[in-house]
């Protein structure tokens, strides 16, 4: 418990680490678009039911 | 500055991703041949780059609509008679692809065609006095697909511009895609394109390319298509058709119960029983013989005869016990038999003609998909047409 409640302080303290942070929130959200972009159905045609017979 | 600096290094991790993920799916979307022949799914007809990559020798196109879907645990479906076939039947359509919306996709992928056969199974309703309906065709329309159309230099400008102004026609409903058809007419067609709309149909083309490309990645996976197995080989053998045939009447006469239609019985009960009272002689003003299917029909024909593909249409029957019971005069239905056989002699495309088969029991699943014989018929002649190997 020591050990992680000692890690938490440094990473707090760290330079480096709240550079990291924000580099994997933009990364993450660049996938989620990205992920939007690729798997959404873009499609604008209107909505149509299929109810021919 | 912190955050300048994050967000250009998330930038180049996220560039390194992109790039990673397609050579990934690049080389992990060749499925296993049967699955992704009978896999129905509109990400499949909408990647008409992965039907290419996915066809060998044994590969046969086989354009449809909804029949397709329905009857999947009869012995005669496609699905289950081909199981262990060499032949690899790869099955585009669902309901409302029609004639338009094929020939695009055949311009998409032809050149992917190894045996240059093709099959589009005509259902009767395609043919209505309107033809393919307005919203139909928009949602079924895919932009990947036209620009390769557009893109195909075996297709004659007549040919382009009567699918163009088709579609133009039916893409009223849809401002944005109108737009950019629009757009994709300059850049390919007239060539009076601004640089601005060059660099723009240039860059939303890689964008639909890499979109196709994952989302099939994805549907596959989600559907747990298997992946390409070069061991796996189906047998060069030809199905025993009378085998088939006996199988069929019985599954037909245990389904349809002896209910007066010889269809499904579940059928029967759930869909035509409630509505059987309000059906009868509904269709008695109905025109099949005139519609504008017949030209995209034509069109269709057209681009196979461009493109060297050797066609054959399969002509599926009216449900003879249906119709009578709606009305549909039996000169309407003659008429419409008449029109597509003389289109088939005029385009010299090889035509299964199932015209004398209204009466067939169990021909039909319910009021127009086919059932037990049906499929059967359908299987065989498609086989038969798959293995001839004259040349045309």
């Amino acid at each position: 418990m020591k050990a992680f409640i000692d890690l938490r302080q440094k990473m707090k303290k760290s330079k480096l680490w709240a550079w990291g942070k924000y580099v994997l929130l933009f990364y993450g959200l660049m996938m989620v678009i990205y992920g939007y972009f690729m798997l959404a159905n873009l499609s604008t045609a209107p909505g149509f039911v299929y109810a021919q017979f | 500055m912190k955050k300048v600096t994050a967000f250009l290094a998330a930038l180049v991790l996220c560039l390194g991703t992109i790039c990673g993920l397609h050579v990934f799916v690049n080389n992990h979307t060749r499925f296993d041949t049967h699955e992704f022949g009978s896999w129905i799914s509109q990400y499949k007809f909408f990647a008409a780059d992965r039907i290419k990559a996915n066809m060998d020798e044994n590969s046969i196109l086989v354009l449809g609509s909804s029949e397709f879907r329905h009857g999947k645990k009869m012995s005669s479906h496609p699905v289950n008679l081909f199981k262990n076939n060499a032949l690899n039947m790869i099955m585009v359509g669902a309901g409302y692809y029609q004639s338009l919306f094929h020939a695009v996709e055949l311009a998409a992928v032809e050149e992917g065609m190894q045996n240059r056969k093709v099959v589009l199974i005509l259902s009767p309703q395609w043919f209505k006095s309107e033809g393919v309906l307005a919203p139909a065709y928009a949602s079924r329309f895919s932009e990947a697909n036209y620009i390769a159309m557009l893109r195909n230099k075996r297709i004659s400008k007549d040919t382009k511009d009567y699918i163009l102004k088709r579609s133009k026609t039916l893409l009223v409903g849809d401002k944005a895609t109108l737009q950019r058809v629009k757009k994709y007419e300059k850049v390919f067609l007239k060539g009076n394109a601004t640089f601005s709309e060059k660099q723009y149909v240039r860059f939303y083309r890689k964008f639909l390319e890499e979109k196709s490309k994952i989302s099939i990645f994805a549907a596959a996976k989600a559907k747990a298509i298997h992946k390409y197995n070069p061991k796996k080989k189906g047998k060069e053998m030809e199905p025993e058709w009378t085998v088939y045939e006996e199988l069929a009447e019985k599954e037909g006469e245990k389904a349809a119960k002896g209910n007066p239609f010889y269809v499904s019985d579940k059928v029967y009960k759930k869909q035509l029983l409630p509505v059987l009272e309000k059906k009868k002689g509904s269709q008695a003003g109905q025109c099949y013989s005139k519609s504008p299917e017949y030209r995209d029909l034509e069109c269709f024909l057209q681009l196979c005869k461009e493109t060297g593909v050797q066609p054959m249409l399969v002509m599926m029957p009216f449900n003879g016990y249906w119709y009578d019971h709606t009305g549909l005069p039996k000169e309407e239905r003659q008429r419409y038999y008449e029109n597509i056989r003389g289109m088939s002699a005029a385009y010299g495309a090889e035509l299964a003609d199932f015209g004398d088969e209204e009466y067939t029991k169990y021909f039909f699943l319910d009021q127009v998909h086919l059932g037990w014989k049906g499929w059967l018929r359908v299987n065989e002649s498609i086989y038969r047409f798959a293995s001839k190997n004259e040349k045309k």
